[in-house]
């Protein structure tokens, strides 16, 4: 399959704060991050608020350039502005909240033309014929078209929100928490629509979630993120089945099972993430994490290859 | 003598058309020292049905019961007088959003003393080591040198800690949490769930927790009920309604989740949606979307029957085997 998107040592910082006589402090939400993501296959990216995934996001999407690294659409260089707009359009993104993200003073149809006429594609009715078409794909029914996204349920509108992403055939999907909004049977039927689309399209997800069953269900490969840098980056069954650094075996632990019978009277972590303005200097998990070494407290453990996976721990060897 | 006792809910609001019933006939007990899980989807009525036993309801909505009682008080004639020297100290609530929930004015150590002078004799002196010992066993590290911390200073997480601070305050006999970890990331949900439960089982208080999380109801409750469209549509103990949902709605919602479908390509999912105010059915409320719907669903409206232990407010309620039983006779 071939690679769509690639990310070379990606990283994304925001300057914050300073003043006339304090100096500005530097927010690594983003940092060093690498992955290959092939056409049909979806890289999964969990981790808790202000782990940097949704930063990522806009990176990906390239609606921020990144500080330093590059960035690879087709083999193309996202370098500069001019490079990040004509990639542009084979990237889209599907956002957490279809209440925020649709106009609510806007058709279904003209929500779903807006990306074709914004680009100049075709005329009037060969828009409207693609945005017809595109609402069948996505199951929405030809009425539909001239009503206003109040007049839906969640559900239908992360449907429109799905179909709008498609209108200019992308490589790339970035998904943002896409079915975090939604009710449990709603999430199925959307989840279901995407992997339908990605037969049809070949299309690769960058799918960015926090819940662990949506990510098993629907992911290729998982990468795991701890304060803007990625921990554990594995196929998904060797992640689920064998998480390897200790923050991916807290989140699994942590997640709540629907089996009663197993109930995890385990590991639950102590503490909160630490803040990214003043990151720990060795690993940034060193102060939560159980298996925890003087090492770890001095030495940033780098991002390596450990058997079959990617992991950032010093004691990856011993705890596999 | 059951601590919360509800029959026959029933909570209206006016709307410009007409009257929508947010919550319609749910029977409802809580018995002292359990935790009782409400659990369903958006606009179920679950939130409402227990805002509506802690009077919170506004004024359009209108709340009627042939039975609301807490502790063998009737809740429902109480003066306002009355029902605020009961609620907030006999009966508490944590609500979802922490940081909404709290005021962005005052520091938490002075919201935390408010509950206490509110309903408790406690000296001046000593409310300063009252908060700080409650801080400390909601697991806030340094609870002395936090007195004077604003929410904004604080995470999620510590917020929902100083939340559930305030409503254990005056010990409380029953705990009303509602989604106490939608707005918390897993790890933070962990810690606060396990919290909870801890409290529950040193102080033998109720717990009420409303989710829409199958996976915090199985790690957390004794027992479980299910409502859906306003409705209580199915009450079992936790291990039985997950080895056995006896309503065809409770069977479908946990073959939806991802984790149960494992090694499956695509979810089984519910057909249709959650019906709306205009397009209430006239027989059961989930016959529209129920794949084991005959004739009679669509005309009338089903009791709950009993199953052994369980309840489940359908003609034709699931066996062990996940097929429908013979319907119940008109």
């Amino acid at each position: 399959m071939s690679v769509v998107m690639e990310a070379r040592h990606v990283s994304r910082h925001y300057p914050v704060g300073g003043g006339l006589l304090r100096k500005a402090g530097l927010v690594r939400a983003v940092d060093d991050v690498s992955f290959e993501l092939r056409a049909g296959e979806t890289l999964a990216v969990v981790g808790e608020s202000g782990c940097g995934k949704s930063t990522l996001a806009r990176v990906a999407t390239l609606l921020e350039p990144a500080t330093e690294g590059q960035l690879l659409i087709d083999g193309h260089p996202a370098n500069d502005a001019v490079a990040r707009r004509s990639l542009q359009l084979s990237v889209q993104m599907v956002f957490q909240n279809p209440y925020g993200s649709l106009n609510p003073r806007k058709t279904v149809g003209a929500i779903l033309q807006e990306p074709l006429a914004i680009n100049h594609r075709g005329d009037r009715r060969a828009r409207e014929a693609a945005a017809r078409a595109i609402m069948q794909k996505v199951g929405l029914r030809p009425d539909h078209f001239g009503r206003y996204p109040h007049m839906f349920s969640g559900g239908q509108r992360q449907r429109i929100a799905i179909a709008r992403a498609l209108m200019l055939n992308p490589r790339v999907v970035v998904a943002d928490e896409p079915v975090s909004a939604l009710d449990v049977s709603i999430q199925a039927q959307v989840l279901n629509l995407m992997m339908d689309l990605q037969d049809e399209f070949q299309l690769a997800y960058l799918f960015i979630s926090h819940d662990l069953s949506v990510v098993r269900h629907i992911a290729t490969e998982v990468m795991v993120m701890y304060c803007g840098r990625p921990v554990e980056h594995a196929a998904k069954a060797d992640l689920f089945e064998a998480p390897m650094h200790p923050y991916t075996r807290v989140l699994l632990a942590a997640t709540p099972s629907v089996d009663p019978a197993h109930r995890k009277t385990s590991i639950a972590v102590k503490g909160e993430l630490p803040s990214p303005l003043n990151p720990p200097p060795g690993c940034a998990f060193a102060s939560r994490c159980p298996y925890a070494t003087d090492m770890c407290g001095r030495e940033r453990p780098p991002f390596r290859r450990v058997y079959d996976r990617m992991v950032a721990c010093h004691h990856a060897e011993e705890l596999a | 003598m059951a601590l919360l006792e509800i029959r026959n809910l029933v909570v209206e609001f006016a709307t410009s058309r007409g009257r929508f019933r947010a919550v319609d006939g749910v029977d409802m007990t809580v018995e002292q020292g359990e935790i009782l899980c409400v659990v369903g989807e958006s606009g179920s009525g679950k939130s409402v049905s227990m805002l509506a036993a802690m009077g919170l309801i506004p004024f359009p909505g209108r709340v009627t019961a042939d039975a609301l009682s807490f502790d063998g008080t009737d809740l429902l004639s109480l003066t306002p007088r009355q029902r605020r020297r009961l609620v907030g100290r006999d009966m508490a609530m944590v609500f979802q959003e922490p940081m909404s929930s709290l005021n962005p004015c005052y520091p938490i150590g002075w919201q935390i003393a408010e509950a206490l002078r509110a309903h408790q004799a406690v000296p001046r002196r000593e409310v300063r080591e009252r908060v700080i010992e409650l801080l400390r066993q909601v697991g806030i590290p340094a609870p002395a040198s936090r007195l004077g911390a604003f929410p904004h200073q604080l995470s999620g997480g510590m917020n929902q800690r100083v939340m559930i601070a305030m409503a254990i305050s005056c010990n409380p006999r029953l705990l009303i949490a509602d989604e106490p970890t939608t707005a918390l990331d897993v790890t933070i949900q962990k810690q606060i769930l396990d919290l909870l439960v801890e409290l529950q089982r040193e102080r033998g208080m109720a717990l009420a927790l409303i989710t829409h999380d199958m996976g915090v109801v199985a790690e957390t409750a004794h027992r479980v009920q299910v409502m859906y469209a306003g409705q209580m549509v199915e009450e079992q103990a936790t291990d039985d309604l997950f080895a056995t949902p006896r309503h065809p709605y409770t069977a479908a919602l946990l073959d939806a989740l991802p984790e149960r479908a494992m090694g499956r390509d695509r979810l089984p999912t519910i057909p249709g949606m959650v019906p709306g105010i205009e397009d209430r059915p006239s027989g059961c409320l989930f016959s529209p979307r129920c794949r084991f719907a005959f004739d009679r669903c669509a005309r009338e409206k089903p009791r709950l029957v009993a199953i052994g232990e369980a309840r489940a407010r359908c003609l034709t309620p699931l066996t062990a085997s996940g097929q429908p039983a013979a319907p119940v006779p008109v």
